[in-house]
């Protein structure tokens, strides 16, 4: 029952898959059905079309833009309303402070036990410290009923020992069985406040906050140029798409290999076919695919984006170790290979200056690469066999 | 060729193998400890100028390097016995590139080729009427009338048995005539290495340093593919202790970093990176394998290593 609860309360607070706003939403309209064999109802459907049209303006344009500070060589996004729509919507971007989502300022307010802290809201870095410690205890308590066992057997136990022993061999078990939940809630910690977290409050109430959350390059360039829902630091589309290069490889003009663009252009492949992508550098790939998100599922492929020049990107240590750690993390290994036009023909868009849409000349170059995906396996013969 | 017909054969000629084997080990130990003079252990070479492998068939050198030099090598041969598994393998013993040169540089062995050494030997003996069929097999005839006494029968089988390889035993008398004139230099055996891989010759040598830096501290050490690292370092005989570490060489990307640790940690080991101190020795560049860069491989730069480990896994 908690379980269900838990599904509709995520359901609803990431109802949206990507930041964008739809007229359904915001003025509560949507257009009837269609029915192929009654010439009535498209007729309706046509009037309502007009309606919609010409009545409400487009709601996106009417929203504010996202504002995406370009500070350092690294996409910055401060304001906290913001912060919650790119990650509610879409899962942008990384809290500084956090595993991914930015939960500081909650686990802040939880740590110090300030008066804000009404919901008791536990984030999912404090679920992983206290599964460590509960970890943690199991072990030093496995070891100690190891030790025991071991002078039982020998027959030099004593007889404080021999009870300690049977306490031990009944409590152990339970300490990992399948249904064991770390609590919470009962455990009210005394509140340590350190002398840094002085500059944090003012009569009980947090009033600043450390953390921002942090864009990749390819994440405000798909914000950018598939959504138009930032602006970044008064950058134009071109701009920001050479800076994002430049954090690769300084050349005048982008390479046509750039990491960066092999990268969006997977990226974006991804997303538009619905998977939410995120960074693999936690496993040593480029990508990772989620189905709908993190907190819903685990990650099910690891994205590894090799450009298709027909060099060896990785050699075959490289690939064996990838390949073993996402093995072990269940996961499935794919490889992306990326077919790129020619310089010339990258240039030739890149520099052409008939486009009075930035968005079309990156469609057009876009356009020109190509993706091919290779599912890989690890598979130790003398393993598998039965 | 042997026939069974009726009645179960024994090869009586296979233990007697055996004995003898045990015997010639126990006494070639005793041989090490009595001389200083230790024969150098023959590394045959085989497909020399083509991908240079040294593959070990003799029982006693393999056990010779394991023992006394701490040299693995990988057996790649199959058990006749058990020719299904492939967890617990036989003979030839395959030495890989750093193992061949930290012997041969050490003096401990030296690499002969193979193919000619054998082809002059074989015609050497002939020619002094030394290779003749001197291979008796008893068999034991097993009598359903006579339970209490086997009918013994002598006679000469048709296939000629040669030992395995160059046990010293054997060889002792035509060992000093041949094999050292077969040597094959340290310098051949690397250019035709290095013209077969991708490995440039700063590569081999800085590599190769790195080997005789760990093997110095007194690590046994594997290839380390399976764990995606260069080398696996085990404290002891693996047979008797597991690694607790893999190593890479060069490590410069953020994710070899992450992998590495993970992959290290899932399996209860951590990763070294090592490299040299100064970058700048890299000067010999050229092209060729000559004799100043044998001399390179013996010279020991300063090395710096570090060990990581993902401490997120509880």
């Amino acid at each position: 029952m908690a379980k269900r609860n838990n599904k509709q309360q995520l359901n609803k607070i990431y109802a949206n898959a990507l930041p964008v706003t739809l007229s359904s939403e915001k003025y509560g309209i949507a257009l009837p059905n269609l029915f192929p064999h009654n010439p009535i109802s498209w007729l309706f459907y046509l009037v309502r079309l007009v309606q919609v049209n010409t009545l409400y303006s487009v709601p996106q344009s009417t929203v504010e833009l996202v504002n995406v500070k370009y500070e350092d060589s690294i996409f910055k996004v401060t304001d906290e309303e913001s912060i919650a729509k790119l990650w509610r919507s879409g899962f942008f971007g990384k809290g500084t402070l956090s595993r991914s989502e930015p939960t500081w300022k909650e686990r802040t307010i939880n740590r110090l036990n300030l008066e804000e802290n009404e919901a008791n809201v536990v984030s999912m870095e404090e679920v992983t410290s206290k599964r460590r410690d509960e970890r943690k205890k199991f072990k030093t308590e496995r070891s100690k009923l190891q030790d025991l066992e071991l002078k039982e057997r020998k027959g030099d136990i004593s007889a404080d020992e021999a009870i300690q022993l049977e306490n031990l061999r009944n409590v152990v078990p339970n300490l990992r069985s399948a249904n064991f939940k770390p609590g919470f809630g009962n455990d009210n910690k005394d509140t340590v406040i350190r002398l840094e977290d002085l500059e944090l409050i003012e009569s009980n109430i947090l009033i600043k906050n450390l953390e921002f959350l942090q864009l990749q390059a390819i994440e405000v360039f798909f914000l950018k140029f598939a959504l138009n829902v930032v602006q970044v630091s008064n950058l134009t589309m071109k701009q920001l798409f050479y800076e994002c290069c430049l954090l690769v490889e300084n050349s005048p003009s982008p390479n046509v290999t750039n990491k960066f663009i092999l990268d969006y252009v997977v990226y974006h492949h991804y997303r538009s076919l619905g998977w939410c992508v995120r960074s693999g550098v936690k496993f040593g790939c480029d990508q990772l695919l989620y189905k709908r998100g993190p907190p819903f599922t685990h990650a099910e492929y690891c994205i590894l984006i090799i450009p298709n020049d027909g060099k060896e990107k990785y050699d075959w240590f490289e690939m064996a170790a990838k390949a073993r750690v996402i093995g072990t993390v269940k996961k499935s290994f794919v490889l992306v290979y990326v077919d790129f036009p020619t310089q010339a023909k990258f240039d030739l868009l890149w520099n052409s200056e008939e486009y009075e849409d930035e968005g079309q000349r990156f469609h057009d170059i876009l356009h020109s690469y190509k993706v091919t995906e290779v599912l890989y396996r690890r598979w130790a013969p003398s393993k598998t066999r039965d | 060729m042997i026939e069974a017909t009726g009645g179960s054969i024994d090869i009586e000629e296979s233990f007697k193998a055996v004995e003898i084997d045990s015997t010639s080990i126990q006494s070639n130990q005793q041989v090490i400890l009595d001389t200083t003079e230790i024969p150098k252990i023959l590394l045959p070479l085989i497909s020399r100028n083509g991908q240079p492998e040294v593959l070990i068939f003799n029982v006693e050198d393999i056990k010779r390097l394991r023992d006394k030099y701490g040299i693995l090598g990988i057996l790649i041969g199959t058990l006749a016995q058990y020719p299904q598994q492939n967890f617990f393998l036989s003979v030839p013993l395959k030495l890989f590139i750093w193992e061949v040169i930290w012997l041969v540089e050490s003096g401990y062995a030296q690499l002969i080729d193979q193919v000619n050494y054998r082809l002059d030997k074989a015609k050497e003996l002939q020619s002094k009427g030394k290779l003749q069929n001197n291979n008796v097999i008893v068999m034991t005839k097993k009598d359903p009338n006579s339970k209490s006494a086997s009918q013994l029968e002598s006679r000469e089988a048709n296939f000629i048995v040669t030992p395995n390889t160059d046990s010293h035993k054997y060889s002792k008398d035509y060992r000093t005539i041949c094999a050292d004139d077969y040597e094959v230099s340290l310098k051949d055996y690397l250019k035709s290495y290095i013209e077969s891989t991708s490995l440039s010759q700063n590569q081999v040598r800085s590599y190769y340093q790195n080997f005789k830096y760990l093997k110095k501290q007194g690590f046994f050490i594997n290839p380390g593919l399976k764990f995606g690292g260069d080398l696996v370092l085990y404290p002891g005989d693996p047979l008797r202790f597991h690694s607790y570490s893999i190593v890479k060489f060069n490590m410069v990307d953020l994710q070899d970093f992450v992998v590495g640790g993970r992959l290290a940690t899932s399996v209860k080991k951590n990763i070294v990176i090592i490299g040299d101190v100064d970058e700048s020795e890299e000067d010999g560049s050229t092209e060729e394998v000559n004799d100043e860069f044998i001399q390179s491989l013996a010279k020991e730069p300063k090395k710096m290593s570090f060990s990581i480990e993902w401490s997120g896994f509880g």
